[in-house]
């Protein structure tokens, strides 16, 4: 066994020995660990590969096309380069992934030198994500972001003391938000302004059934004020006239004297016509009162 | 019969595990980010599948002579078998260059011929003992017995021929890794 052992380790050094020479002459499909972008297929592996070492950086500045100063088409990109000047290439840059491969990485802040302020190189960004020009934004970038992801800012609102809201931030104009009296706490968090904490639940359930546009119940330009009638019509005129035959001239606030429970929670009224006419209400409506109230049901609707 | 379809079901399950796991790894390593894990996985390969070479040793008793044989048998198993996952998950899906590929081609065929010897072989060598065992114990000569074991014993020489191959690609495979091992320096550096 021992000379068997021998044998086919010479035969493997044989096999080595003739991808040596083969590689000799076509390094590229041998060693290669994937192909390298188009810009650089015509190089030769000598041209950026130095035996038994990283690909150093001289090699790059020594292809034409990369030489220090002149790095980059746009001048954002060169201004880049030139503030890392003298940093290994291979920091931000890679090869072998194919023709058409990703060769820049993420960029690594840790390579620029202390007190480049993050403005110099990315004022189209800060100009392009702030826009709200009533918003006072610190220029002070890292009390909202951090240098691994622009998208992930955070502010942190314990830090502006005692300034309101709208001392940096301009309220919307909608007409929810116009007709708003509260502070915007009371709907808002700091976390995030979608979405708020505003309970419609608290003053109506929105269920299946209710799963409609704003306006639709609240058509009066505030939300203060709302009406059932658009979908619950009835008959129409014959609620206007009932209700306005009893004086009752507000009757689109349906649940102020009627009730409805929906996902077994009751919202209104069942109090109906209680106070109505005056206090006691009238003796017809004191009679409706001891059939104990009437709230909506389905076969209301017309 | 039953037996080899019984164990070669185990050694297929076993290359599945491997594959599997490998994948996982090299899939974690990656979406979290690790940074050179592929040198790092080609370094700790190397090195399991060159610490259950202690096995061989072991056996002709060159450098290890102590410790029991079976407890060998075990380190050299067990560590064939993680270093075959690092090396997988070192490897990925990176299948471009010649060198890297007829190494990890090698390494396979060896990590396959390494199972058929522990599964197929050296099962039907136990169960071929054991049945002469229970023969000779029933009072029958040994004329009997081999008659009675004559196809185990065909199928358990035949099996035998396994490390005629087992040992050729170790040696192919020992001298690939090192021609992979100094190119990728050649190429990469340290």
């Amino acid at each position: 066994m021992k000379r068997g052992y021998r044998f086919w380790l010479l035969i493997a050094s044989l096999l080595a020995l003739q991808l040596l020479l083969l590689g000799m002459r076509y390094p590229a499909p041998l060693y290669s660990p994937g192909d390298v972008v188009d810009a650089h297929s015509k190089l030769r592996c000598k041209s950026c590969h130095a035996p038994f070492k990283k690909v150093p950086s001289e090699s790059c500045s020594r292809v034409d096309c990369h030489t220090e100063g002149k790095i980059g088409k746009k001048p954002a990109v060169v201004d880049l380069h030139n503030k890392v000047k003298g940093k290994d290439c291979l920091l931000c840059h890679t090869d072998h992934l194919g023709p058409k491969g990703k060769v820049t990485k993420a960029f690594s802040h840790t390579l620029l030198d202390k007190g480049v302020r993050c403005l110099e190189c990315h004022s189209a960004e800060y100009d392009k994500a702030h826009k709200d020009k009533t918003a006072a934004y610190s220029e002070d970038c890292a009390s909202c972001h951090n240098t691994r992801n622009w998208k992930e800012a955070s502010f942190n609102h314990a830090k502006v003391g005692t300034k309101s809201c709208m001392d940096c931030h301009k309220g919307p104009k909608d007409d929810l938000h116009t007709a708003a009296t509260g502070s915007c706490a009371e709907c808002h968090n700091t976390k995030a302004w979608k979405p708020s904490t505003y309970n419609h639940d608290k003053y109506f359930s929105l269920d299946a059934d209710h799963r409609v546009s704003c306006n639709k119940c609240h058509d009066s330009g505030t939300y203060k004020k709302y009406t059932c009638l658009n979908c619950h019509e009835h008959s129409g005129g014959k609620i206007e006239r009932e209700h306005r035959e009893e004086g009752i001239t507000n009757y689109g606030d349906c649940l102020r004297c009627h009730s409805v429970t929906i996902k077994g929670r009751s919202y209104g009224s069942s109090k109906v016509h209680e106070g109505f006419g005056g206090e006691g209400g009238d003796e017809r409506e004191k009679g409706r009162n001891k059939e104990g109230g009437r709230g909506f049901r389905e076969d209301d609707d017309d | 019969m039953k037996l080899i379809v019984r164990n070669l079901s185990a050694l297929i399950l076993t290359v599945f595990l491997v594959v599997s796991n490998a994948i996982l790894i090299e899939n974690a390593l990656d979406m979290y980010g690790i940074p050179r894990h592929r040198l790092f996985t080609g370094v700790l390969g190397t090195m399991l599948v060159i610490l259950s070479f202690g096995y061989s040793m072991r056996k002709r008793k060159k450098v290890f002579v102590a410790g029991s044989m079976k407890g060998w048998l075990w380190s050299h198993e067990w560590l064939t078998v993680i270093g075959t996952v690092v090396i997988f998950v070192h490897t990925g899906n990176h299948f471009n260059a010649l060198v890297p590929i007829i190494t990890l081609l090698f390494m396979f065929t060896t990590f396959i011929s390494g199972l058929t010897g522990k599964y197929v072989y050296n099962e039907a060598k136990g169960k071929l003992t054991g049945m002469k065992t229970g023969l000779r114990k029933e009072g029958l000569s040994e004329k009997e017995v081999e008659e009675r074991v004559a196809a185990l014993t065909i199928t358990s020489n035949a099996l035998s021929r396994w490390r005629n191959i087992h040992m050729p690609f170790v040696s192919i495979l020992a001298v690939m890794v090192v021609y992979h091992a100094i190119s990728a320096l050649y190429y990469g550096g340290f």
